[in-house]
């Protein structure tokens, strides 16, 4: 098992840009619509899928609990 | 952000029959060139040749990481990935239509086989005992994400 790789681009200014635009200026828009989210894991066989409530687009959050266990779970059950 | 404190988890992480570390080649937390467009070309380019991305890594994508992710593992293997707040169209956006991911069709079956396992982790919608406020009462950026999924 080699390095645990973690890709994001912390854009947050694309993520005030997107929010400032009429894509998102309802009440029912959404930066990643859970519909959208659910639908890809519709399309991955064997997807391991978790919701969790109420944390937004995971912006906020400064730790991560349950991705962690999920990963430790997984290279320990393989 | 919780990125750092994942990655220090999981550098600790051991396996609890051996206690050998889960994670014996490290840990690679890196801020992305191209980071306000994210354009597939440049995101691929540097997970291959610059992060050297291999089969027996677990990669961790958030938001457009994640899409990036479902791209490179269409024609490569790796152990594991998390996806996290994941997406498969633009979503309408005109940025995200111009980084490349989503205008193509995607190749489910080659990244359902090309990782031992893949978890996907999504926002439930919000709810009022969650305590979440009507879009457009505020204009702030937090505002934003307290709706977003």
């Amino acid at each position: 098992m080699h390095a645990n790789n973690f890709l994001s681009k912390n854009n947050f200014d694309a993520y005030r840009k997107m929010c400032n635009g009429p894509r998102i200026a309802s009440p029912s828009d959404h930066l990643v619509p859970i519909e959208e989210q659910r639908e890809v894991a519709s399309r991955i066989s064997g997807v391991d899928y978790i919701e969790l409530p109420g944390r937004g687009h995971f912006i906020r959050d400064y730790d991560f609990p349950e991705l962690v266990a999920n990963v430790i779970d997984k290279m320990t059950s393989q | 952000m919780w990125y750092p404190s994942v990655i220090n988890d999981l550098v600790l992480a051991t396996n609890p029959a051996t206690q050998h570390p889960l994670f014996p080649g490290g840990s690679v937390l890196r801020t992305f060139p191209d980071p306000l467009d994210a354009h597939e070309e440049i995101w691929i380019r540097f997970m291959e040749e610059q992060i050297e991305i291999g089969e027996k890594d677990v990669v961790i994508g958030h938001s457009s990481g994640a899409a990036a992710i479902l791209r490179y593992i269409e024609t490569r293997k790796v152990e594991g990935v998390v996806l996290v707040s994941a997406y498969h169209s633009d979503l309408g956006d005109v940025t995200e239509r111009d980084s490349g991911y989503f205008n193509r069709p995607w190749n489910w079956d080659a990244i359902s086989r090309n990782a031992n396992w893949i978890t996907q982790f999504c926002k439930s919608p919000c709810s009022e005992r969650m305590n979440c406020r009507p879009f457009g009462e505020e204009k702030t950026i937090n505002m934003s994400f307290d709706h977003a999924c």
